[in-house]
Parts: structure tokens; C-alpha cells; sequence
């Protein structure tokens, strides 16, 4: 639901042509010093789980 | 590294979008720089191709090859219904997300004239595509759908200059199949021979979701085992947890699995999403040796609210769960606090029976959790990751690393990247307060309640990352002002990126609203073109909704 409700906005705003339709839902990898996409993370928890 | 080497080598084997993710990935590494239509590989890229194994001829050759010239074609994101054949040419991302977006807006429909008579052998469907987008129709034309069937007319066929004409009754056409082209299929019906036009709806016949649901996995559900929809369902569990209803929780420990301090973090940063400010925390133990002056502390002495307790219950004999009830049943008026009873699997059936038959007394939420069984490598990457450390997840390969350990317990492996996650935070903050960053990151209130901690640390963190990673001047860094009628937490105005680092504490159930807020105050702003939501840790995302469920959304948002 949450993301869900996430998306649904950004998409709104992304249809109504507003230049913030450029968002990233991140977070930090202190080991590299950047940023990773949460998502990101999750596709790696689930390759480690079938591992 | 190796994943690109077999990217090159099975081009024509892997689907467009696998191509588009991997770049995607070894870009945010720096190993390849994408840019116009072209991929370059970087320096750190070259050094990671001699990494493993490659004489420099073998990467000269490669680079020779590469700058890979990126040639158009439609991958599968959110096109399934797409016709595409994987040529070795690809869009660019950024395109394909144009050419989705434009699609949903105005989707093209398929124009198919059904001619009286074909030319057998040399017959090509006529399509054409109609649509408002310029766009659209630049690139569509690269993924017209293919001949799947074509019915004739018996009655007729006509032979001249040894050329062969017959009479359609019907054509079929099928689309593009990244998905699945058995059900990429649109048809001409006979009914319709007269009618010289057709609209075959392909692009909206073939709607359907690609659903990467099982492609991502959050934090609790790597940690612990999750039937969804019930008292074992620990994700929505705490994701629907209320600041006026407390919470018992049976949390069964297998033998040599000790992993109650994972368990109270969760407990830990939901309260703070859900209430704000810190819980208390109690920890009793109750066992032979011990029962005593524990027992009376627990069941007589701990009556705080607003706790993430723990019960830490070893044998059955001292149980005495007549006692145990009348102080569970005292949450029955009481706001939301964590009681765990931490139970060997010895004594496991009775106190979740107990729990179960005296439930409504207690008036709380129930739930009941097992840790997931992990390997030694499962539970290093799990823990790596609950912190952020995808880097360090990646280089765990079992033999030979240096980074493997020899910890089972997933106490051990959580805390220890815990203890990592914190001191580098503390780090990098000294770093950027000896290189003068940390003077230009304003700590931020709201309601006039300072920022916690880690918010601001992250947000010299952000700082950091751009001048230090970025090469951005610190002077086109603004922490902290106004913009557009709302207040970034770092605004890097020659990007044209704001960054909103949300911990959502105190948000309660209405974090959603939280982060639409966040995303809406800058509609029209056009000082921005890039909002960053930066989550603190993967920890800190308890609902799995962000992770999972609509990530094909994510992919389309970045």
C-alpha cells in the first residue's frame, strides 16, 4: 500500500508534467561512501535468500 | 564484473531488460559510464576487467569493441505487449522511460488493413501504427509485431507469372513476446473482411502488469519467517502497529539462534515511527537459577508504558503463567508498548497456546515469530544489507574472502554491521568537520523539536557525498533554506536535486501521506528536477510495501 501510494503520486506528477517527475527512493552505503536504490537492496536480499 | 564480461559474451541470449538493469548497476558502480548512445568502460571498469583474469591485449580489444554502440530497440519494461527482437541495439534508458510514459499517455493503436488479395510468398502486414506522440511513433516502428497466422480463402487462388495470389480471411499477428507471446495476440476477425480499416488494440489488449514481487525481498522477511496475513506475519504486523494498543509478541528461539536484539530493533524503530521519541527498554530473564528476583521484577515490579520489553523465558518450570496473565492483562488500558516473551522452542507450544486461549484479556495485537534457518553466507549478506552495505554484500563469496566470518548467530552479524553503520556515520562526520563541510550543514527543526541524530548525520553525509564524490562546490550546497515554499534538507541547486531524508518518526500510520507531502510541496517548482528520498537504512523500511509488491513503479519513478 505504501509504495503504492508513493507511486501513485509521483506518476501524477510525473503525467502533469511537473519537472520533479525525476524522484529516486534511496539509501546509504557507508561502505562505498554513495547511494543505492532501495530497491536495489531488496533484489539482493531476495538473491541471498535463494542462494 | 564477471557479469559484464558474460553480458558481452551472451548479448544475444539475454533479455533487453536484464541488459539495461546490468548496465544500470556496473554504471552506479563507475565500471561503465553511459552516455549519449554509446557505453564506456571506465578506468576503475578496465582495472576490474584485468581483476579477473584478462591480459591487457584482451582489454584493449574490448575497449576497441566497446564503446558498445547502444542501437534503438523496445525492452520489456512495462511494454509487454510490445513486439521486440533483441538485435543487439538497445534505447537508453532514459528513452525508454519516455517512450513508457508517452504510451501510457496516448497509447498508439494498431491500424491493420486486411487486403483482399496477397501476394503469397512476399505478404508483410501492413502495419502501421497511429498515436498523437511524434514520439511513440519514431520509436514504435522498431517493434512492429510479427505474421502469426493467416487464414485463407480456399475458393480462391490465382496463379499468374508463377506468383501466387490468395484471399485473407483473417490475419493474426503476434506480439511482442518478452513476456509472454502466448498471449500477445491479436486477431482480424472474418466479420470484419469489409471493413477496409481495423484497429487492432494490441497495446491495450496486452495490458498487463510485470510484477518483480518476487524479485525483492525486505529486511524482516530475510530475518524471519513470514504467513502472510496472520499472527506469524511480523511485517504487516508492525506495519499496522498504533501508538494506543499494545503488543505481545511469542518470538520462538531455536536452539543456538539467539536473535532478540534484530528482533528489538525492528521493535526500536517502530516505536519511533509510530509514537516518536525513545522507548524504554527492560530485559528479564527468567530461568532455574535465576527465577527469583527476576520473576518478582517482571511479574510484579514492570509496569512501564511505552517499553520494548523483553521476557526471556528458558525452561517451563518457572512459568507461572496464572501471574504472567495478570500482568499481561494489564495492557488492556494501556498504549502501545513491546512485551516479548523470548521462548526456547522447549516451552514454545505452551506460552503460544496461553498466549492465544487468553488473548482478548490482553487486548493487544499478537504475533508470533520464528527465525528464518540462514547459512553463514545468507545471514552475512542479510546483515550486510539491513545496514546498507551492498558493497560488502557483493564480495562475500564464501571461500578465500577475507570478509567472510565464522558467526552463526544472527545477534552477532546484525549488531556487528549496527556498530559499523554508526561509526562510519561518525567518521565521515569528522571527515567533513576537518574539511569544513559540516559548517554549512544547518541542523533543522520541526514543530520546534530538534532533528534526531541520525537525520542530521545524514544529511552531512549528503553533503559529503557530493563534494567529496560528486566534485561539487560546498557553495552550491544549501542545507536547510527555503525553496519554493518548502525546506530541503540539501538542495544542490547546480543539479537541480533536492534531497529529503525521511526517517518518519512520529509519523504514525500516515507515513505514506508524510512522503506524498514531501514529494507535492515542490510541485512547479522548477528549481528541482530530482527529488532524492533517502531512507536512513534498509532497517528502517518495516513495511515491505516500499520494497516490494510495485517495484516495476520504482523502476519507472528513477
Amino acid at each position: 500500500m505504501h509504495l503504492k501510494y508513493l507511486a501513485t503520486t509521483v506518476r501524477r506528477l510525473r503525467e502533469s508534467g511537473d519537472p520533479k517527475s525525476k524522484t529516486r527512493i534511496l539509501t546509504v552505503d557507508l561502505g562505498e561512501e554513495k547511494f543505492v536504490p532501495v530497491e536495489e537492496i531488496g533484489r539482493k536480499i531476495r538473491e541471498a535468500l535463494r542462494s | 564484473m564477471r557479469r559484464f564480461l558474460h553480458l558481452v559474451n551472451s548479448v544475444y541470449q539475454i533479455s533487453g531488460e536484464e541488459i539495461e538493469q546490468y548496465l544500470k548497476e556496473l554504471e552506479f558502480d563507475g565500471l561503465v559510464k553511459v552516455s549519449e548512445d554509446r557505453v564506456f568502460i571506465s578506468s576503475k571498469g578496465v582495472e576490474a576487467i584485468k581483476e579477473v583474469g584478462l591480459d591487457e591485449e584482451s582489454v584493449n580489444t574490448l575497449l576497441k569493441s566497446f564503446a558498445i554502440t547502444v542501437k534503438p530497440i523496445l525492452m520489456s519494461l512495462h511494454l509487454p505487449k510490445l513486439l521486440t527482437k533483441l538485435d543487439s541495439s538497445f534505447l537508453r534508458a532514459e528513452d525508454i522511460h519516455k517512450l513508457v510514459h508517452e504510451v501510457e499517455i496516448t497509447p498508439p493503436m494498431l491500424l491493420l488493413q486486411l487486403p483482399k488479395i496477397i501476394q503469397l510468398d512476399t505478404y508483410k502486414p501492413p502495419i502501421e501504427y497511429l498515436s498523437e506522440s511524434p514520439e511513440v511513433l519514431t520509436m514504435i516502428d522498431l517493434v512492429k509485431p510479427k505474421l502469426k497466422l493467416l487464414k485463407l480463402d480456399k475458393e480462391y487462388l490465382v496463379i499468374e507469372s508463377s506468383e501466387v495470389f490468395v484471399k485473407p480471411i483473417s490475419i493474426e499477428l503476434e506480439a511482442p513476446k518478452l513476456v509472454d507471446m502466448s498471449r500477445a495476440i491479436s486477431t482480424i476477425p472474418e466479420s470484419t473482411r469489409e471493413t477496409p480499416t481495423q484497429q487492432a488494440t494490441i497495446l491495450e489488449t496486452l495490458k498487463e502488469e510485470v510484477s518483480y514481487g518476487n524479485e525483492v525481498a525486505d529486511v524482516l522477511e530475510g530475518f524471519f519467517e513470514v504467513e502472510e496475513g496472520g499472527e506469524r506475519d511480523i511485517r504487516s504486523g508492525l506495519a499496522t502497529v498504533t501508538y494506543d494498543r499494545p503488543v505481545v509478541i511469542v518470538a520462538v528461539k531455536p536452539e543456538n539462534r539467539e536473535y532478540i536484539d534484530v528482533l528489538r530493533h525492528f521493535l526500536h524503530v517502530t516505536y519511533r515511527i509510530v509514537v516518536g521519541g525513545l522507548p524504554q527498554g527492560e530485559y528479564f530473564t527468567l530461568s532455574p537459577s535465576r527465577d527469583g528476583l527476576e520473576l518478582e521484577r517482571v511479574l510484579y515490579e514492570s509496569s512501564r508504558p511505552s517499553v520494548v520489553k523483553v521476557i526471556e523465558i528458558t525452561e517451563p518450570k518457572p512459568v507461572n503463567l496464572e501471574i504472567l496473565r495478570s500482568r499481561l492483562r494489564e495492557l488492556l488500558v494501556e498504549g502501545l508498548s513491546f512485551t516479548v516473551l523470548y521462548v526456547n522452542e522447549t516451552v514454545a507450544d505452551k506460552i503460544v497456546n496461553f498466549v492465544r486461549d487468553h488473548r482478548g484479556e490482553f487486548g493487544a495485537k499478537i504475533l508470533i515469530i520464528r527465525p528464518r534457518e540462514l547459512s553463514q553466507e545468507q545471514l552475512h549478506k542479510l546483515a550486510a544489507l539491513s545496514w546498507g552495505y551492498v558493497g560488502i554484500a557483493k564480495k562475500f563469496s564464501g571461500e578465500g574472502t577475507t570478509v567472510m566470518t565464522q558467526y552463526t548467530m544472527p545477534n552477532i552479524a546484525f549488531t556487528m554491521f549496527a556498530e559499523r553503520f554508526y561509526k562510519d556515520l561518525e567518521d565521515i562526520y569528522r571527515t567533513a568537520l576537518v574539511k569544513g563541510i559540516v559548517e554549512e550543514v544547518k541542523s533543522g527543526r520541526r514543530d520546534n523539536v530538534l532533528e534526531t541524530s541520525e537525520h542530521y548525520f545524514l544529511k552531512v553525509f549528503t553533503a559529503y557525498y557530493f563534494v567529496e564524490k560528486e566534485h561539487v562546490n560546498i557553495n552550491d550546497i544549501a542545507v536547510e533554506e527555503s525553496l519554493c515554499g518548502g525546506v530541503p534538507d540539501v538542495y544542490v541547486r547546480s543539479r537541480g536535486i533536492a534531497v529529503e531524508i525521511e526517517t518518519l518518526y512520529g509519523e504514525g500510520l500516515a507515513w505514506p501521506n508524510k512522503l506524498r507531502q514531501t514529494l507535492e510541496k515542490y510541485r512547479g517548482c522548477r528549481e528541482i528536477s530530482e527529488i532524492w528520498l533517502v531512507i536512513p537504512t534498509p532497517t528502517s523500511i518495516h513495511a515491505p510495501e516500499i520494497l516490494s509488491d510495485n517495484s516495476e513503479e520504482i523502476e519507472r519513478i528513477r
